[in-house]
């Protein structure tokens, strides 16, 4: 199972595997829904980029976005920027 | 309550049953499902309320009416998790347990939601839930499900949930009657108060800790609401263009622009009509003082009862009781007005009172038509894209973009923006940001710069709206200048990245826009008729006494040709405001100030528009009102210095008007900075710096304008 940081992902929709890292911010993505088993729709990506989770719109930085680990195979996601997000990961540009 | 079976939450357990009186109803749920707007719905208060997650950020507490009896309802600041984050946050999570000073457990708890944003809403029900107390769910917003087509069952949803739920919508105020027979019946024990029994996580839940909570969430979702696909379509529809990073700021910007140009455009008839009014009550006022005192006793008697109900009305404004010091300060004043010379009063009554008093209250038509406007803004849900577009911008000095809604704010008044910052999370950007809100425009800066843009280009009224356009830009070019210094210097640190919810668009409540005008308007005519009429009053009598003597009137006039001008400019000069005026003169004339206008600056240390009135009344002592209806400007146009050049040249004017923009004026945003910072300290400091930057940037326009011959 093939995985990008969701910094990486481009518009589409994935589901969320882990938010790797530790601290406040953190805290208040999971609480926000983005937290592991539920559904990301990146509605435009950038920084800071929107997404849908759990029904509502959430604005995102990057720096965040990049602990979110999300699973890129899934029937709505873009290929090209999905695969360029596996090639990409870990590196800091886009 | 039903507590015999869950020994875990004994902090959260009502340490008494519910008793008639003292019952506390709270409200809590999510940020922006319209906790604050029910509340003021059903107890009658206006607390504020915004399309922007964050607005209510303390507790506030007021009385419902219920079938029989009144009880108490608590407004809490919103929030995502009782696992609480910030401030706020932690301000309901105390409320809840009880563990706030005076607040006990509350009684029945209603659970405010969002019906148009149902399934992020149950992730904090359940948690509320699970604290087993007694739980109403209002289904807030049903009017905007309807008109979005989402279908709901309600009672499968309350059995789902175990409790009652009832659809409300907090806007047209549909089943607030039905709310109201619930919490009734709840409270004094007409229903049976059910037991919990749905999904939390307490044993077996690895990695994220509200994992079960969403899948709980969408579970009951999904079971009981049918959203149609095309939910939230417009508002995407409409982000697609706002939040770009070119256009967004671009659009930012137009709506800014748009907005001010209303101000000034639709202000200026409302305005013409007030100076109009003014100006005639005081020609009246000028005829109706009679030209020698008829009868002592008849005289002292009708300005007394005067004077006297003129203290009751202020303290009626003011709230002031009458206790033994203000009935005694209120005599004593009164009886010294009655035995005024009738001359010194004509003075007091035209100059100080009226001319005071109309000098600031003409502004009133401005600052309605701004909070008007903003609360607009407020309502539609840009906000939330205004922090978003900014974010990157605002990195360039250091905050985050959730800085940008308080700066906003601040366009109104300094201190619901400083008290907007609250939404900025990490304490360092809050209060960087707090420490330069006061740089921005606020409303009581209005009446000074209109007073300096006439004075400037009375004849242009382009060059006049530029003047209004570079004083907001250096607001806000000084403001993120300042933030950024600080942050460099004494308060680093990365700011917190960007999460933030942003709420659909919705049309702003017009209702709600007018209450906001109608507040705040009328805080402004008290605040005129109360502080400003007093500080009139006083000024008027430091630049009346000590007189003149008569010898020195002698060696006035045998020397000029205008004789009574100089005789007032002399007579002032002799005074107390005077004196202070000349006393500060080696220290502002670099400035280009001259001794009268040291007198405003002096006196706009308390309030910044007092500069208006101080002006009006410097400058208007002596003059003859009635005769002509001369306005402000006039009088100050014609101004001279003892050479017999202008006072008020272009160099002087634009040396005003940077002072104003950038020096810490208003004693009530200063106590609000002691408040928010927890120290005197920090005001202080606000203080210190941005009058000490707000002399130097004067100091340097009046010297390179000067140089450059205007
Ligand atoms: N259409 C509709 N709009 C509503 C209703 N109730 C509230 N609103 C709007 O929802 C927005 C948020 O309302 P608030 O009362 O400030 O929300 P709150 O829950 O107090 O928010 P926080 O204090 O930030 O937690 C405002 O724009 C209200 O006008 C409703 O019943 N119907
Ligand atoms: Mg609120």
């Amino acid at each position: 199972m093939s995985q990008i940081t969701l910094s990486h992902a481009g518009p589409g929709t994935f589901r969320c595997i882990e938010v790797t890292g530790e601290g406040e911010p953190v805290v208040r993505l999971k609480r926000m829904g983005i937290c592991s088993g539920r559904q990301i729709s990146i509605l435009q990506a950038g920084d800071p980029m929107i997404l849908r989770v759990v029904g509502a719109r959430i604005g995102l930085s990057r720096e965040l976005a990049a602990t979110v680990v999300v699973d890129c195979h899934n029937a709505d996601t873009d290929p090209v920027s999905a695969t360029a997000g596996v090639r990409g990961e870990g590196e800091s540009r886009d | 309550m039903t507590d015999s079976c869950h020994e875990s939450d004994t902090s959260a357990q009502p340490s008494q049953p519910a008793s008639p009186d003292g019952a506390v109803v709270a409200l809590v749920g999510n940020p922006n499902t319209g906790k604050t707007t029910l509340f003021n719905k059903l107890t009658g208060l206006r607390a504020k309320t915004a399309n922007f997650p964050g607005i209510t950020v303390d507790l506030r507490s007021g009385r419902i009416k219920l079938r029989s009896n009144f009880v108490e309802m608590i407004d809490l600041p919103g929030l995502y998790s009782l696992e609480a984050m910030s401030p706020e946050e932690k301000v309901t999570v105390n409320a809840l347990a009880g563990s706030r000073a005076q607040t006990p457990v509350p009684d029945v708890v209603v659970l405010v939601l969002d019906t148009t944003n149902l399934e992020r809403n149950l992730v904090l029900a359940s948690e509320v839930l699970d604290l087993r107390l007694p739980t109403i769910v209002a289904l807030n917003q049903i009017d905007a499900a309807r008109a979005a087509d989402i279908r709901i069952d309600i009672s499968k949803l309350s059995e789902e949930l175990n409790c009652q739920v009832v659809p409300v919508s907090a806007r047209t105020g549909e089943g607030l009657e039905a709310l109201r027979g619930v919490v009734d019946d709840t409270l004094f024990g007409k229903l049976p108060i059910l037991s919990q029994n749905h999904q939390s996580c307490t044993v077996g839940c690895t990695g994220c800790t509200f994992a079960a909570r969403f899948d709980w969430a969408e579970r009951v979702s999904d079971a009981n609401i049918q959203v149609p696909p095309t939910q939230g379509r417009r508002t995407d529809a409409i982000d697609r263009i706002l939040t770009k990073p070119i256009i967004g700021v671009a659009a930012f910007l137009s709506v800014m622009l748009v907005v001010f140009y209303l101000i000034f455009s639709l202000a200026s008839v409302p305005m013409d009509m007030v100076d109009g009014v003014f100006g005639a009550v005081g020609a009246y006022a000028e005829q109706l003082v009679p030209e020698e005192s008829v009868q002592p006793g008849l005289w002292f008697g009708a300005v007394f009862v005067l004077s006297m109900s003129l203290f009751a009305a202020g303290y009626a404004a003011a709230g002031i009781s009458w206790s033994r010091k203000s009935s005694v300060a209120a005599i004593a004043i009164a009886i010294t007005v009655s035995l005024l010379p009738v001359d010194d009063f004509r003075s007091l009554l035209v100059d100080g009172i009226i001319g005071g008093v109309g000098g600031v209250i003409i502004f009133l038509p401005q600052i309605c038509i701004l909070f008007f406007f903003i609360s607009l803004l407020e309502d539609s849900g840009y906000m939330a894209r205004a922090a978003f577009v900014m974010e990157r911008l605002m990195q360039f000095v250091g905050l985050p973009g959730k800085a940008f809604v308080p700066m906003l704010s601040a366009h109104a008044c300094a201190i619901p923006g400083i008290m907007a910052a609250r939404v900025i999370e990490n304490w360092r950007d809050r209060l960087v940001t707090i420490l330069v809100l006061p740089l921005l425009t606020c409303s009581a800066r209005l009446p000074v710069y209109t007073m300096i843009a006439a004075l400037l280009f009375s004849d242009s009224p382009f060059n006049a709206a530029m003047v209004f356009v570079g004083a907001y830009v250096l607001g806000i070019a000084a403001a993120l200048f300042s933030a950024w210094c600080l942050k460099k210097t004494i308060l680093r640190g990365k700011p917190v990245p960007l999460v933030i919810e942003l709420p659909a668009y919705r049309v702003p409540s017009l209702r709600n826009a007018l209450a906001t005008v109608i507040d705040r308007g009328t805080v402004f005519v008290r605040q005129a008729g109360t502080v400003i009429l007093m500080i009139s009053v006083i000024l008027w009598a430091l630049a009346t006494y000590p007189k003149l003597p008569p010898a020195n009137v002698a060696n006035v006039i045998s020397g000029q040709s205008t004789a009574d001008e100089a005789v007032a400019q002399e007579a002032l000069a002799y005074s107390f405001a005077g004196r202070a005026g000349r006393l500060v003169e080696p220290i502002f004339r670099p400035l280009g100030f001259d001794w009268k206008i040291n007198v405003g600056v002096l006196t706009s240390f308390a309030a910044r528009e007092v500069v208006v009135s101080t002006l009006a009344i410097v400058y208007g002592i002596g003059e003859d009102s009635a005769e002509d209806e001369a306005t402000l400007v006039e009088t100050l146009r014609r101004q001279t210095r003892p050479d017999g050049s202008a006072v008020f040249t272009k160099a002087t004017g634009f040396s005003l008007l940077v002072f104003f923009v950038l020096a810490m004026q208003c004693l009530p945003t200063q106590a609000v900075t002691k408040r928010e910072t927890g120290s005197w300290k920090w005001a202080v400091f606000q203080l210190v710096y941005m009058s000490a930057m707000a002399y130097v940037a004067a100091l340097v326009t009046f010297q390179s304008c000067t140089a450059l011959g205007f």
